[in-house]
């Protein structure tokens, strides 16, 4: 039987934190033997998804704790970020900067359209009080 | 992060972007890159080359430029990002908005064939 193998890391809902999460994600999708452009997508999608938690998941100035998990199964990649915010959905949208031009090109809004346009596919679970979204990709995938 | 400016021809400059574009680097530039850009009278072309990572807080900071610099009638365009990095400026269509060229003479030369 085939075992995925998972790495994970926790992190403060803390824009300071993401930088640290940056480095993990080169770190272990090298130790996982993950081509180059696979690591480049997965390092901006994890910062988009991290930083959509960190500036709108809470309404709170407390501390709360993040999960993020990087995972292999064969040609089959998974990201994983886990928080224990308010309920969201990353809603696939297309890019606000489609027919638009440049002195009237929003400033902002891109980071949800990065997600789903670099994964092969996004989904959200809401359980136990929290919001799970797992991003996937295939390693084969990752040449387009 | 780093920034740098040279001017390759009087009303030309070319920055130079190095390193991650996240939210560190972009925080650690966009003071400078902006007042770079207030320059009158002047085109520019942003060397990407050496950007290893843009996501969209880079992108924000490359269009707030842009768009300065396009209200005031000049060029603003992008030169020689890494295959990542184009592969973002692709999927967020930034690239139909801001020129992306692979080669510094063939972008100075369209800016010059423009001014005239």
């Amino acid at each position: 039987m085939n075992v995925p193998i998972s790495y994970s890391i926790r992190l403060r809902n803390d824009r300071a934190e993401l930088q640290r999460v940056g480095i993990w994600i080169n770190k272990t999708g090298e130790q996982l033997g993950l081509p180059v452009n696979l690591i480049y997508k997965l390092d901006v999608c994890a910062d988009e998804a991290l930083m959509n938690v960190i500036d709108y998941a809470y309404d709170d100035d407390e501390s709360h704790e993040i999960d993020v998990r990087l995972s292999r199964l064969g040609q089959l990649i998974n990201l994983e970020v886990e928080d224990d915010g308010k309920e969201f959905i990353a809603t696939c949208e297309p890019s606000p900067l489609d027919g638009v031009a440049l002195e009237d090109a929003p400033i902002g809004g891109l980071g949800l359209h990065l997600i789903h346009s670099l994964m092969d596919e996004c989904r959200q679970v809401r359980r136990d009080g929290k919001n799970l979204l797992i991003l996937s990709a295939t390693i084969d995938g990752s040449t387009r | 992060m780093e920034i740098s400016a040279e001017e390759l021809t009087p009303g030309v400059i070319k920055i130079t972007l190095a390193g991650r574009m996240d939210l560190v680097g972009t925080n650690e530039i966009e003071t400078k890159f902006a007042g770079i850009v207030a320059k009158p009278d002047t085109s520019f072309i942003v060397d990407l080359s050496s950007v290893s990572f843009l996501a969209s807080l880079g992108i924000r900071t490359l269009l707030l430029n842009a768009k300065a610099v396009a209200r005031k009638g000049y060029k603003f365009v992008m030169l020689n990002p890494a295959s990542g990095v184009d592969t973002i400026l692709k999927s967020a269509g930034i690239d139909a908005l801001i020129p992306v060229y692979g080669d510094i003479d063939a972008a100075l030369a369209d800016m010059l064939a423009i001014d005239n």
